[in-house]
């Protein structure tokens, strides 16, 4: 899932590592959610939006989620 | 944090216990099999060799524990390992995967000890039962717990 963590961390020069421990994860999680290679659970991905004090569809890109 | 630091406290009273435990199971099955069963150097540097590991491990387990306890720090740097989102899908979708390639694996060789030893496919055959029955058990006690 695109989303704009990295764009928003380094908007206010944020490292990784205090993004993760911010929001209770592993800096590795950080990475895999900024590279597209994991998708955050709801509630991470609320942390996240709470912490840039954004809504969470401005941060996580929706767009692209399968109907059935 | 003050439930994770229960959590801690308590899980060092259960290692505490499991390294006791361990330690009088060793030392009377020591001191009681070993003149009945004629015991070769493999199996007895095999039993002695899992005991100093585990023993180790758990002693190792603790002081961790107990530092994080002191440290406000390290006790967050544990709670986010422990808890961390990523790594719980990593671990449960190794497990699965694990899982599925040693039942295969077992299956196979079952078939295959077949057709060369008949007490090699019947200990086989019991394994795969044993862990399809945990296996399917499990399953059916978080179908319905979740």
């Amino acid at each position: 899932m695109q989303s704009k963590v990295r764009a928003l961390r380094r908007e206010q020069k944020l490292s990784q590592e205090e993004l993760a421990l911010a929001v209770g994860v592993t800096r590795q999680t950080i990475t895999s959610i900024e590279n597209e290679k994991y998708t955050a659970s709801l509630i991470l991905a609320y942390k996240i939006a709470r912490y840039f004090e954004r809504p969470i569809e401005e941060i996580f890109d929706f767009t692209n989620i399968e109907e059935i | 944090m003050e439930k994770f630091k229960e959590k801690i406290r308590n899980r060092n009273k259960k290692a505490t216990l499991a390294v006791s435990m361990i330690s009088i199971v060793y030392i009377y099955l020591s001191g009681t099999t070993n003149t009945l069963v004629a015991m070769n150097d493999f199996i007895s540097g095999y039993n002695l060799g899992v005991f100093i590991a585990l023993q180790i491990s758990f002693i190792y387990f603790i002081t961790k524990n107990n530092q994080a306890l002191k440290n406000e720090k390290q006790l967050k740097t544990l709670y986010i390992k422990e808890n961390d989102e990523r790594t719980k899908l990593i671990q449960y979708k190794s497990s699965m995967l694990g899982i599925s390639i040693f039942i295969f694996a077992l299956l196979l060789a079952t078939t295959i000890s077949g057709f060369y030893n008949s007490i090699v496919f019947y200990t086989l055959l019991g394994v795969c039962s044993v862990i399809l029955s945990i296996l399917m058990f499990v399953k059916l006690y978080l179908i319905k717990k979740i």
